[in-house]
């Protein structure tokens, strides 16, 4: 008896609250849903949690892949573990973790899923030393309407693989995949703040770090004005003797309760100029109060976002920006003080700034490449969309790349010229699926 | 059975998740091969699975039987299972209203009835029961499945009458709204409980002798309501 699959209408928002549309959404749980053949553009999802619409269209159809979160094999002495791609990052390290291992790539929170994190190539806590996602992922297993399930790995089929790991689910049903994990070398982690003066010391700091840390980045006021502009710290964290663990266990559940829709629960924004010079000075202090050191949890340490979920809903509503991008070293000085002269004659209210040193070869839509990796975020305002457009123009004209999964609305344009292989991009993917059956928000936009 | 997804599924990992050896059974290889071995890998409990249609009962009670031969004593019996129809208005041709009751009912009856006097030798375990609030008044959809469903409430009071003696427990379900592909995108007068909260409740219940209970528990109250609504009113009801 054939099976009709129940499907919602629903509002769907990007996490980042900048786009809004009305989209279908189905959510299967059987192993014969890809028996269906679907003719229409669809679009796999995952928790919901990309800051751009990457798994949904106008009037589209999503899929969501949340019911399929098993684990499915493991092999202890290659440190193997394959999963079907709906599971979340926090129950596959719970599953590896009680095995001594974890993935040492991936993004800061726990409910993004391993599905998310292949389509969008994520990066860790320390892209220079460790790469993107795709370098953890020993294959996986597609589904395509009209090509069924195809088995990919680096060496069987290359392209196509390369072009599924950060090809933001346009060539299809990410089914399965096979990760390799790392031996834990500790489940405690020795966290050492260190103050700097700017983003360019802070740069330095990190270009040495990252070589012999397990997890570094910067964190810079943006909210200051004049000298201190840029100043903070950075955290650099490394896994020590569990010996040195502290009495207390610092470990606490937290609910996982951070969706677009609950990001955007408070109708109005409290963070503004104000408040933001206000908490910035505060949290600078706190780390500062901290001390040189301190010790936490690997799970801590792992999805800091955990204990941060409240930061996202101050931006209320309407939500907010992220602007990250990777800047060439060279270009880093020039890139802040631009930001900052432009601050200076209309004020946005930064509201993170932070640094992550990036290396890596330039390919396809991935988002990598050598340079400093710096996070801006900024409520959304009418004054926000002037500051974007003047950012496009400002890493465009220093040779930097803007990430395409962390800003809703970065344009065509400049992904064009930001991204030398995003015509690439585009041929293999009509090569693969003439039809073009996966389509979403940001496909659409960047004419992929 | 019913192990593949919803309530089934949930159930199977909350008693892995105490130890209990499994022998999942569904419809489909495909879904029952990747929750074996989620179970084995999450739990490291034994998992054996069996791939049967309950819409053919004398097919799936064989084999059942088949392969508890090689797993070992049956304990429990869990039936989390049922189908349904949109088009259960009561004019089903006969072979789609016995699709109906076969896969609510007599599948359940042909399981437990192979295994009850095992159980009741050995003089303990358990055989667990799911009906629907579906089924607490006739209505004018849903109607086979209503009425299997009835039935099945009555197998089970019967069941608990024949085990009352033993240490044989026989508890029964009717669950209210669940966050399954049945409820999934439609407008509910309530929240639907998640199958993860009905498995927890169930498996935390097994040594009790509860009978018969509604899950979520305020359903115990919106069926008491339904069932003493005066027929001048529930005629005039569309639901």
């Amino acid at each position: 008896m054939g099976e009709a699959w129940p499907e919602v209408q629903c509002d769907v928002s990007s996490f980042d609250g900048g786009v809004r549309i009305r989209a279908a959404l189905q959510r299967p749980d059987r192993y014969r849903f890809w028996n269906d053949k679907i003719c229409g553009p669809r679009i796999p999802r995952g928790a919901g949690l990309s800051y751009a619409a990457a798994s949904f269209r106008e009037g589209g159809l999503s899929i969501e892949h949340t019911s399929f979160n098993r684990v499915l094999d493991f092999d202890s002495e290659k440190h193997i573990v394959e999963v079907e791609s709906g599971i979340s990052l926090d129950a596959l390290h719970k599953f590896l973790v009680s095995r001594a291992l974890f993935l040492k790539i991936q993004p800061g929170y726990g409910r993004i899923t391993v599905g998310g994190c292949i389509a969008t190539d994520a990066h860790g806590k320390n892209q220079a030393r460790d790469g993107t996602f795709i370098n953890q992922v020993t294959g996986l297993t597609l589904f395509h309407p009209t090509q069924g399930l195809i088995d990919l790995d680096d060496s069987t089929e290359p392209n196509l693989f390369r072009l599924t790991c950060g090809g933001y689910g346009l060539t299809g049903h990410i089914i399965k995949a096979r990760l390799r994990a790392s031996p834990v070398p500790s489940n405690t982690i020795e966290v050492r703040i260190e103050p700097v003066s700017n983003v360019r010391s802070g740069t330095d700091r990190l270009a040495n770090l990252a070589a012999e840390m397990d997890f570094v980045y910067t964190w810079h006021d943006f909210s200051a004005t004049g000298t201190p502009f840029g100043r903070g710290f950075v955290c650099a964290a490394r896994f020590v003797p569990d010996s040195h663990a502290p009495s207390t266990p610092q470990t606490t559940e937290h609910s996982l309760s951070l969706s677009a829709a609950s990001r955007a629960a408070w109708r109005l924004p409290l963070l503004n100029r104000w408040t933001t010079k206000v908490l910035n000075i505060s949290y600078a202090k706190k780390q500062m109060w901290l001390g040189g050191r301190s010790l936490t949890t690997l799970h801590n340490a792992l999805f800091p976002v955990h204990t941060k979920q409240l930061y996202f809903k101050l931006f209320g509503a309407a939500g907010f920006h992220e602007f990250q991008a990777i800047i060439p070293i060279g270009n880093v000085a020039e890139y802040t003080e631009a930001i900052r002269d432009y601050l200076v004659r209309r004020p946005i209210a930064i509201t993170l700034a932070s640094g992550k040193m990036f290396r890596g070869q330039r390919e396809l839509l991935r988002f990598t490449g050598d340079g400093l990796c710096l996070a801006l975020n900024f409520p959304r305002t009418s004054e926000s969309r002037h500051f974007l457009e003047f950012l496009d123009r400002l890493i465009v004209s220093l040779g930097g790349v803007p990430s395409i999964i962390k800003d809703s609305r970065v344009p065509h344009s400049v992904v064009e010229a930001s991204y030398p292989e995003a015509q690439r991009f585009r041929e293999m993917l009509h090569a693969f699926d003439p039809k073009r059956r996966f389509r979403s928000e940001l496909s659409d936009r960047l004419h992929l | 059975m019913g192990a593949s997804a919803g309530v089934g599924r949930a159930l199977s990992e909350a008693l892995a998740a105490r130890g209990d050896a499994l022998l999942l059974v569904a419809s489909d290889a495909r879904d029952l091969v990747p929750q074996a071995s989620h179970l084995r890998l999450m739990y490291g409990v034994h998992v054996e699975i069996v791939a049967a249609d309950a819409i053919r009962p004398e097919e799936f009670l064989g084999k059942i039987i088949s392969t508890a031969q090689s797993f070992g004593e049956i304990q429990g019996l869990f039936f989390p299972i049922g189908a349904s129809r949109n088009d259960d208005f009561g004019t089903l041709p006969v072979d789609e209203a016995r699709w109906l009751i076969d896969a609510n009912l007599l599948t359940v009856m042909a399981v437990v009835g192979h295994f009850l006097p095992f159980l009741l030798a050995a003089n303990h375990g358990c055989i667990v029961g799911f009906g629907s609030i579906a089924a607490i008044r006739g209505r004018r959809t849903n109607i086979v499945y209503a009425a299997a469903k009835r039935g099945l409430a009555s197998y089970f009071e019967s069941l608990r009458h024949i085990a009352a003696q033993s240490k044989v427990r026989v508890q029964f379900y009717q669950l209210g709204y669940v966050a399954t592909q049945q409820t999934f995108g439609r407008r509910l007068l309530f929240r639907p409980a998640h199958p993860a909260e009905i498995a927890a409740v169930v498996v935390q219940n097994l040594d009790r002798d509860i009978g018969m209970r509604y899950l979520p528990r305020y359903w115990a109250l919106i069926a008491w309501l339904v069932s003493v609504l005066p027929w001048a009113i529930f005629k005039r009801l569309h639901f």
